[in-house]
């Protein structure tokens, strides 16, 4: 299996600015990130770009045309150490554009160094970059053996993959014809190989769940921890009467396979409030935030950030004067969080109270119950017809930050005021020191993926259950491939 | 323990020293403090009391709050407890929470401070 290297976008344009100033000479950098090994292969997530000096990369007298002097080689592993993070040395090869291979010379030094700046950073891995102007690939090292890297992600607005060459084109399933003709067959391609994953899938989630099995993304991981109840019937779509008591995963994933029977659908009864059900997210390209408690936006917006998971959080808010019952405002909200901005401790989106109440036993919020409501929070009103709303502008971020097509940055948040008909964008600056979002800050969890224990609450969620459901027999898909229409020719 | 609260915990320690700190990890990953010995002065009866709180698993984006004081303590002189003094039972136990957040809604970037800053509060209410 290859490695993916992921950086976020300002980082990237850091990199390359400084790999590739335009005067077609090689150029190098270090990289110091954290390692994530979750079930989609294993991972560098970037923390900080360290460009090399020049005079610290001259031309070199023995074999190869440059190399990096010692000292600044010692100072980047011992400096990386101390973070607790993974080395990357990344360098340019100018002449390369969209096809790029370490040359003979680099896997000699690669070999040669390596064994000994994985001493310097305690035995973590260590690996070699190499970028042409549109393209990347190199090595990771981890003992003995190199293991090959097939992908750098550049997160941001779009989100591009850049590989070692280019890849060839594929034919596209027919029901995908019309959007194709927005995002060509490469990005339908893109979709068809990410895996989504979607926390919370009631009235919001349910409709991304949808969308998203309409678009032919390939794989969805769906977490929820609840069952349906009759009063979830008015907004979550694909339950009915019958589907009262089961989990709304399983009935998610059952709607995800009726409109797709080809996606590959894992359904989690999970709370992401625990570290091993938030460790199942590391799993994911990307994650869709659809839950109303605080504790679960907190969960994803850590785990988000410590592995450097692009997610969009969707929500529809109806706020009420507690007096007169009159409703005040209500607003549809779509936040983008693609690390050009701060995070969702940063734009004030987890409320602090209910953070620290739903992490409290009931005798202790009943103790601070001063408002005499019993310690309980106040139901807000949903309606499907906002859900709807905030999911479609979720899932269009989505697609345009994943197909390529966005040509903007994405602002952190979009929201819909339907009272006043207007639509306002927002976006939240990272607070200095912020213990997720900040790279600058030493006690951040930002890009450290496995090199730092999740601060969540501890082991699985006491009713962590995966769903399964059987493959269907082999004669299942060739029934319904002859049941499908055929376009006229 | 995750090491954020386990720094705090440290911090804590070379702050008021070992034998002022007890400290026991919960099941859900939080952390029951308790400071020893932390003096209110001549207003308090006794002038000296141990302040219980929890550190928990979202610290230091959730300031520890509230405190929990030994249930015998009571204003020197008879005066009237300051009303953000409440009679409750934690944990099976009886004890005097204080609601008070001294160091206002900000994220607290040091415990021991925390504590500090309550016995403060105390020390002039």
């Amino acid at each position: 299996m290859s490695w993916s290297i992921e950086m976020t976008a300002s980082d990237y344009s850091a990199l390359s600015s400084h790999l590739h100033p335009g005067d077609h000479d090689e150029h190098a950098a270090f990289c110091f990130a954290g390692v994530a090994k979750g079930p989609g292969g294993p991972r560098l997530v970037v923390r900080r770009v360290v460009p090399v000096a020049d005079e610290e990369f001259p031309i070199s007298h023995g074999a190869g045309y440059r190399s990096i002097v010692p000292r600044a080689v010692a100072r980047a592993a011992i400096e990386c150490d101390a973070m607790g993070l993974c080395l990357l040395w990344a360098h340019s090869h100018p002449a390369s554009t969209n096809r790029v291979a370490l040359s003979p010379q680099d896997l000699r030094t690669a070999e040669h160094t390596f064994p000994a700046l994985s001493d310097l950073t305690h035995g973590r891995p260590v690996g070699v970059l190499v970028l042409g102007t549109n393209s990347a690939g190199g090595q990771v090292h981890m003992g003995t053996t190199p293991e090959r890297i097939g992908r750098l992600r550049v997160v941001g607005s779009p989100t591009v993959d850049l590989r070692p060459e280019p890849r060839a084109g594929v034919a596209t399933d027919e029901r995908f014809a019309r959007q194709v003709l927005l995002f060509g067959n490469v990005g339908q391609r893109r979709l068809a190989e990410l895996t989504v994953a979607v926390v919370g899938v009631g009235g919001g989630g349910s409709l991304i769940v949808q969308i998203l099995a309409h678009l032919g993304v390939g794989h969805l991981m769906l977490l929820d921890h609840d069952v349906v109840k009759r009063l979830n019937l008015s907004r979550i779509v694909g339950a009915n009467a019958s589907d009262i008591g089961r989990s709304k995963v399983e009935v998610l994933a059952q709607l995800a396979r009726s409109i797709n029977p080809e996606i590959d659908v894992r359904a989690y009864v999970a709370d992401v409030t625990f570290v091993q059900d938030a460790q199942l997210l590391c799993g994911a390209d990307v994650v869709f935030l659809a839950t109303d408690t605080a504790f679960a936006r907190h969960a994803v917006n850590l785990v988000c950030h410590q592995y450097l998971i692009p997610f969009f959080q969707v929500g529809a808010k109806v706020a009420t004067d507690t007096e007169s019952g009159v409703v005040d405002v209500i607003h549809v909200v779509d936040r983008a969080f693609l690390f050009t901005a701060g995070c969702m401790h940063c734009a004030g989106t987890v409320p602090l109270d209910r953070l620290q109440r739903e992490q409290q036993s009931e005798e202790e919020n009943r103790a601070q119950d001063y408002l005499g409501q019993g310690g309980a929070d106040i139901e807000d009103p949903s309606v499907i017809t906002l859900n709807a709303i905030a999911a479609s502008h979720a899932a269009t971020d989505f697609l345009l930050t994943f197909t390529g097509l966005a040509r903007i940055d994405v602002p952190n948040a979009l929201v819909f005021y339907p009272l006043e008909r207007e639509m306002r964008s927002r976006k939240a600056d990272r607070r200095r020191g912020c213990p997720y979002c900040d790279p600058c800050s030493d006690a951040s969890a930002f890009a450290r993926g496995d090199t730092w224990p999740l601060q969540l609450r501890p082991g699985a969620s006491p009713g962590r259950l995966e769903i399964r459901q059987q493959a269907p027999p082999p004669w299942w898909k060739r029934v319904f491939k002859s049941l499908r229409p055929r376009r006229p020719s | 323990m995750h090491p954020v609260l386990q720094a705090a915990i440290d911090e804590s320690v070379a702050a008021f020293g070992a034998h002022r700190v007890a400290y026991a990890e919960r099941p859900d990953g939080s952390v029951r403090v308790t400071i020893r010995g932390a003096e209110l002065g001549d207003t308090w009866d006794p002038q000296m009391t141990d302040i219980t709180t929890t550190l928990l698993v979202s610290f230091p984006t959730t300031q520890p709050y509230p405190f929990y004081l030994p249930p015998n303590l009571k204003r020197a002189e008879g005066k009237a407890m300051p009303s953000n003094f409440q009679n409750v039972v934690v944990d099976g136990q009886a004890a005097l929470q204080l609601s008070v957040r001294p160091l206002g809604n900000r994220t607290v970037q040091s415990f021991p401070a925390l504590i500090a800053g309550v016995a403060s509060w105390m020390r002039t209410h």
